[in-house]
């Protein structure tokens, strides 16, 4: 095959196959191959979905050789998280209360991207209901990184980011609650974005945090994020908390020279590892050689966010997840348990994995008679007030760029005793989903061999504008 | 640290089973989280808004109409179920009595 895949992007893919340099089931072949090939060390993948794949790209070279109009979409081949609904096909949220589960439905996102005739190439790892930092809390293995396999790709959206990372798909979805397409996209070298909550619909997204979660795009470079984000976003009137962008900032209109950025004192506590905020530093000294004006700014409150985010996430997950009663469908022990709360109390013990546990002990704890006001109620009102924080800054700044992790991908284990520590790796990512903003998670140089990612947050709806500012700087560290 | 017994009070609220070893697992788990995230307790913040609303959304209604729901899509709902007898899904029996 004359075509270099590895280089290729979405535009130059769509290119190719309308100019017939490639047919479509070359194209699916490649990467299915890769799979059978990289899978075995990487393990990235839940289900492989080799037969609807090859299909979904015969059909695309059928209405090539037709000569009809393809979508710019048509042909590329991605990867979905496995807490991404795709009809027909296994859904397991990387449980095992889920192992059998078959989709009934289609997630909006996936219609989307079959409308626009992407090709489905499998659905990929994650922690358990995507609660984790490393993947290594998915109820089947963990998946490694790509770029040392003794470590972990992150999480929760491991199996998508390690995917796009060794060429085993051309683009996934994940989801980001606390910073699960950033983080593992950081760890692996690849592009992740977060829209503004409500930007994307979450109809069909395995519910975890239901004003926390976001479907986002996981890529290889800015411009493909950008494509995808556009062909996933919008209204659904499924969902009742996704929204249309208001007319604002057009791309055209951006000139990234003119963009203040701020860089929040508080990103650089103790716990940040020096060679990250080396990185950090030089990508902001890049932003000001090239023209930006940068501005230090307070996030005062930023220390509170990971507590914020825990209390609330938990307790959204521990409502959420009670659906999960052995009644309906899911792992259910009622063949043994002729009892009602026998059955939950059994389905769920044996259905859920420690970490869920732990999350929906912590969640009941905080809804609790005598601990609402406490702990739930009070970090609602922590996170008006972190809202408003990033208000503040907004006024002053553009944007704010800061690291996406405090340390470097871990080794497999390394955390995973320590509940806490894992929370921690979420530090400078949890903030943003706590106000509801768009972030970028993008690769920018690496330290000791291993990706560094930096992150550009907006406020909501800018993404045009972090995604203009992330593509200044993407090739940086090729040039290094 | 929280005692065996809340821990135990909290499983069962939450509705799963925790074994003597597990629950003493949890404990400190749960103590070692509860202590992280008991911080905010410190943090100023107006009382004005209790509602705890964040985002300013407003209700989304739509016409009270059932939806359309195809017989192959029921079907495939009807297979995910644990127990099912001739069209509907079997539950285990709703007491009146129990904690």
């Amino acid at each position: 095959m004359a075509f270099d895949f590895k280089k290729a992007n979405i535009r130059s893919i769509h290119t190719g196959l309308k100019e017939k340099e490639f047919s479509a089931i070359e194209l699916t072949r490649y990467f299915l191959d890769n799979i059978k090939k990289n899978d075995k060390k990487i393990k990235a993948f839940l289900t492989v979905l080799e037969k609807t794949a090859l299909s979904q790209a015969q059909e695309i070279d059928r209405i090539i050789s037709q000569k009809g109009e393809i979508p710019v979409l048509a042909g590329i081949p991605g990867a979905i998280k496995d807490n991404i609904l795709v009809k027909g096909v296994k859904c397991t949220a990387g449980s095992k209360m889920l192992a059998n589960y078959r989709a009934p439905y289609q997630a909006t996102v996936i219609e989307k991207l079959l409308n626009e005739q992407a090709v489905i190439l499998g659905k990929t790892n994650l922690d358990e209901f995507a609660m984790g930092s490393s993947t290594e809390n998915s109820a089947f293995f963990p998946t490694r990184n790509p770029y040392d396999l003794s470590r972990v790709p992150g999480g929760s959206s491991g199996g998508s980011v390690a995917a796009v990372a060794s060429e085993m798909a051309f683009f996934s979805l994940g989801s980001d609650t606390g910073g699960s397409i950033r983080l593992p996209a950081s760890f692996c070298g690849v592009v992740g974005l977060k829209p503004t909550y409500g930007a994307v619909s979450r109809y069909g997204l395995i519910a975890f945090a239901s004003s926390l979660d976001q479907i986002g795009p996981i890529t290889r470079n800015i411009e493909d994020a950008e494509i995808i984000f556009n062909v996933i976003r919008g209204k659904d009137k499924r969902d009742a908390t996704s929204c249309d962008f208001p007319a604002g900032e057009k791309e055209e209109d951006i000139n990234p020279k003119k963009i203040k950025i701020g860089i929040a004192r508080e990103y650089f506590v103790e716990g940040l590892d020096k060679r990250i905020e080396s990185v950090v530093r030089q990508a902001v000294r890049h932003y000001e050689d090239i023209g930006c004006q940068t501005a230090e700014v307070s996030l005062p409150h930023l220390d509170y966010a990971l507590a914020v985010y825990c209390i609330i996430s938990a307790s959204e997950a521990s409502a959420n997840l009670a659906r999960y009663d052995g009644m309906k469908y899911g792992f259910s022990t009622m063949s043994e348990t002729s009892d009602l709360l026998e059955t939950y109390l059994k389905s769920r013990e044996n259905g859920f994995g420690r970490e869920v546990k732990r999350r929906i002990l912590l969640g009941t704890y905080s809804l609790s008679a005598g601990y609402y006001q406490a702990y739930y109620q009070k970090a609602q009102q922590a996170r008006h007030q972190l809202m408003a924080d990033f208000k503040k800054i907004f006024q002053k700044v553009d944007v704010l760029i800061g690291p996406v992790s405090p340390f470097l991908p871990f080794k497999i284990g390394e955390k995973i005793d320590n509940p806490l520590a894992m929370y921690l790796s979420d530090i400078y990512t949890v903030a943003v989903n706590l106000a509801g903003l768009p972030a970028l998670s993008f690769p920018f140089s690496r330290a000791d061999g291993l990706p560094v990612g930096l992150q550009i947050i907006g406020p909501s709806f800018t993404e045009n504008r972090i995604l203009s500012l992330g593509k200044l700087c993407e090739n940086y560290a090729g040039e290094q | 640290m929280l005692q065996n017994k809340e821990i135990k009070r909290i499983a069962r609220l939450s509705r799963f089973d925790l074994s003597e070893k597990e629950t003493a697992g949890y404990r400190e788990d749960f103590s070692l989280v509860l202590n992280y995230v008991e911080k905010i307790k410190k943090m100023k913040t107006s009382d004005s808004d209790l509602s705890g609303r964040v985002f300013k959304i407003k209700n989304v209604m739509r016409p009270d109409r059932p939806a359309e729901f195809s017989p192959a899509d029921r079907e495939k709902l009807m297979q995910l179920a644990p127990q099912t007898e001739k069209n509907y899904l079997k539950v285990n029996l709703i007491k009146e009595d129990w904690s």
